[in-house]
């Protein structure tokens, strides 16, 4: 907050601005003013990951060079996505984050670095990877989320804790990989879990104190609306749906929106009537989008992208918010690339689907109908001891984790995404256990789609639903998107190289080959006048394990990393 | 422990087995060559290892990837005769019985009976590989 206006002003206008910034900044919202910060998760409340600044542009972005580089001192996957705030930058490695750093942005020297120890235990119920996301800040304090399930307050002065809060048991699976969402003076978080037998859910804790203020589970208890979408109460109470990725805020409507994972277990012969079939047994809220009321987290609106899920299609993935001109009229528009291969656009208000596209190649569903309900190909469905063969997308989506970018100037959504399809096949999936994978198929996610690449970097119109451009990718795991109002989309591949795009055209127009994969988008700020890309590198370790014969041609192909890399132009 | 009573009955079989192989090989005027897993042995409990490799893929796959196939040298399941020699079943049988909770492998002990961790070993003894 900017000091320097009150001494500036009369007293009562001073007193007038400093209201109006204090409750800017309690709300959360949107970038910081300047544009010159990163200082949320996806750029902004809105998970939009676009940034104002133009200093680097399709002109000179030729040159870009390193102006530094960071050890983030582990090798796991790097899936953190750094913040800038005040100059100074915040930034997690994996495995705790067994380190929180605070680094001088301009310079990358160290100010600070917040080491939990973590217990020795966190890595047997962990489904995917040790990985960190990142943090979030507000008010001088960084909030971190922890792989053993706790929730932490730093002061941003020196890393010390001020509180510390247990939000899951993360000897049940219930583990945190991602920052929270900050919406007013409270501190929103989710955990992970859809590979174990339990209960996701969503709570607020007072900034300030720590308090916890209010907590919604994702999946309806016994008695309440929608639990009878389980065949059993008890069948519901360990069915998943948990929200393991990020939050978006918006403060004008006050609405907090969450996705959740999928149902438990994986094979759903065990939850339902194992067809496409499935009548009431939906599993709610599981592969969801959830708005919820930032104040009491009372859920406003939900809508399910995949109903009876039996592929491990996540409906986590960020749910960017913006308005867009559909039909001469304009749409408070919410939009997320879902796990399933759809393309969504809702109305942020209410819920109401707007559209839903393929944006991969998708064969599960011919497609969306007008009241949200894909409409299956029965044969893709895997189902118990029936096989569904070359099922497209795989487990692991159309896209995952990496997040997209919305650019303002283009209306172009960015998204990084798999041409992978597998076999799948339901089993005795057995008695749910704490802490114990509970899943119940067999599976082969070794193929690529059509074509033969691994995935594509695609540049979507959201408007007229289809591909403007993409870049095809030789390997799977692309890397999430940045744009710029210098005209550029940023993305990075497995193989470590980063890379800048026109932001029009798909034309390449630099690259820098960082040596190990980068899987998060780079972010962009600007400190003492000058304008800088960062981003961390570090190729998966556990993901693409999962893919046999390939993933392991994969991973030796490509090596473990752990450099955060910052670039600028040259003088 | 139900490791034991299988690994006499494969002992009886293999010797049993072992005899014939001697009687065929008199007639055809050689010695059986000693080595690997005898054909017969093998053939004798193939539903049991098609049963472990199924019992693998559905239990195992999620870290140690399908079929055992993975990049990760740590989890590599294929090399634990490479690794362990003789001691690999007692090496197996412990760490999944008790797990590594530092290294992310679960306690199976309380999860998995005896059977079902026997067939996977007799699945995992035919799909072993020279370390590089």
């Amino acid at each position: 907050m900017q000091k320097k206006y009150g001494s500036r002003l009369s007293p009562l206008l001073g007193a007038a601005v400093v209201a109006l910034m204090a409750s800017h900044l309690l709300a959360g919202s949107a970038r910081a003013a300047s544009g010159k910060e990163w200082a949320a998760y996806g750029g902004d409340w809105a998970n939009t990951r676009y940034s104002m600044l133009s200093s680097i542009n399709t002109s000179n972005v030729k040159d870009l060079k390193v102006a530094w580089a960071f050890p983030l001192g582990v090798l796991e996957g790097q899936e953190t996505t750094p913040l800038v705030v005040d100059g100074t930058m915040y930034v997690t490695s994996p495995r705790g984050p067994k380190y929180v750093f605070a680094l001088d942005a301009k310079t990358g020297a160290v100010k600070w670095r917040y080491a939990p120890e973590m217990p020795a235990d966190i890595a047997s119920a962990v489904c995917c990877g040790l990985v960190n996301r990142g943090v979030a800040y507000a008010n001088g304090k960084v909030f971190v989320g922890r792989l053993d399930g706790m929730l932490v307050a730093l002061d941003a002065s020196n890393g010390k804790e001020l509180w510390k809060v247990k939000v899951a048991d993360y000897k049940a699976g219930d583990d945190i990989t991602s920052p929270p969402t900050l919406a007013k003076n409270l501190v929103v978080i989710g955990y992970a879990g859809g590979e174990y037998a339990t209960r996701g859910a969503i709570t607020a804790f007072d900034q300030e104190s720590g308090k916890e203020v209010w907590k919604t589970y994702t999946i309806p208890g016994a008695g309440e609306p929608g639990n009878d979408s389980w065949p059993s109460p008890e069948i519901a109470m360990r069915g998943g749906a948990d929200a393991w990725l990020v939050g978006s805020y918006d403060p004008k409507l006050n609405l907090i929106y969450y996705g959740t994972s999928n149902p438990a277990p994986w094979a759903a012969h065990a939850r339902g009537t194992d067809s496409s079939d499935y009548g009431k047994y939906t599993n709610l809220n599981s592969s969801s989008t959830l708005a919820l009321d930032a104040d009491t987290g009372k859920i406003v609106w939900t809508f399910q992208q995949t109903p009876y899920d039996a592929w491990d299609y996540d409906g986590v993935n960020e749910k960017v918010l913006t308005d867009l001109s559909i039909g001469g009229n304009t749409v408070q528009a919410l939009m997320s690339a879902d796990r399933n291969g759809f393309f969504y656009v809702f109305d942020r208000k209410n819920g109401k689907l707007i559209s839903a596209t393929p944006f991969v190649n998708v064969n599960w569903a011919k497609g969306i109908d007008a009241d949200g309900r894909p409409v299956e190909i029965p044969d893709k469905r895997p189902r118990k001891d029936i096989w569904a063969r070359d099922v497209c997308p795989s487990f692991y989506g159309g896209k995952n984790f990496p997040p997209v970018s919305y650019s303002s100037d283009t209306h172009l959504v960015y998204i990084p995404t798999f041409n992978v399809c597998m076999d799948e096949v339901g089993r005795d999936a057995g008695d749910p256990k704490k802490g114990i994978f509970f899943l119940g198929t067999e599976f082969d996610a070794g193929k690529y789609g059509p074509g033969g690449n691994g995935g594509e970097f695609v540049a979507w119109d959201p408007v007229a639903k289809k591909k403007v451009w993409g870049v095809k990718e030789p390997k799977p795991f692309v890397g999430g998107a940045l744009s710029t109002a210098g005209g550029l989309v940023f993305y990075g591949n497995m193989d470590g190289e980063l890379k800048a795009l026109n932001a029009k055209s798909g034309d390449v127009l630099w690259r820098f080959q960082a040596g190990s994969g980068i899987n998060q988008g780079p972010i962009t700020y600007e400190v003492g006048g000058k304008q800088y890309i960062a981003v961390a590198s570090g190729r998966l370790v556990g993901p693409p394990s999962f893919m046999g014969e390939t993933g392991k041609k994969l991973l030796s192909e490509t090596t473990e990393g752990a450099t955060l890399f910052v670039f600028e132009l040259p003088n | 422990m139900a490791a034991n009573s299988y690994t006499k009955l494969m002992a009886s079989v293999l010797a049993l087995l072992c005899t014939i192989c001697l009687a065929n090989a008199e007639e055809k005027g050689g010695t059986p060559t000693a080595g690997p897993s005898p054909g017969p042995a093998q053939a004798a409990d193939s539903a049991q290892v098609q049963e472990g490799h199924s019992l693998f893929n559905q239990t195992c796959a999620h870290c140690h990837g399908p079929d055992a196939v993975t990049g990760l040298s740590e989890r590599n399941l294929r090399h634990l005769k490479a690794r362990y020699g003789e001691d690999m079943h007692n090496v197996f049988t412990s760490t999944v019985v008790n797990g590594r909770p530092d290294k992310g492998m679960p306690v199976w002990g309380e999860v998995l009976d005896a059977k079902t961790i026997d067939k996977i070993y007799s699945y995992l003894e035919t799909i072993q590989e020279d370390a590089q």
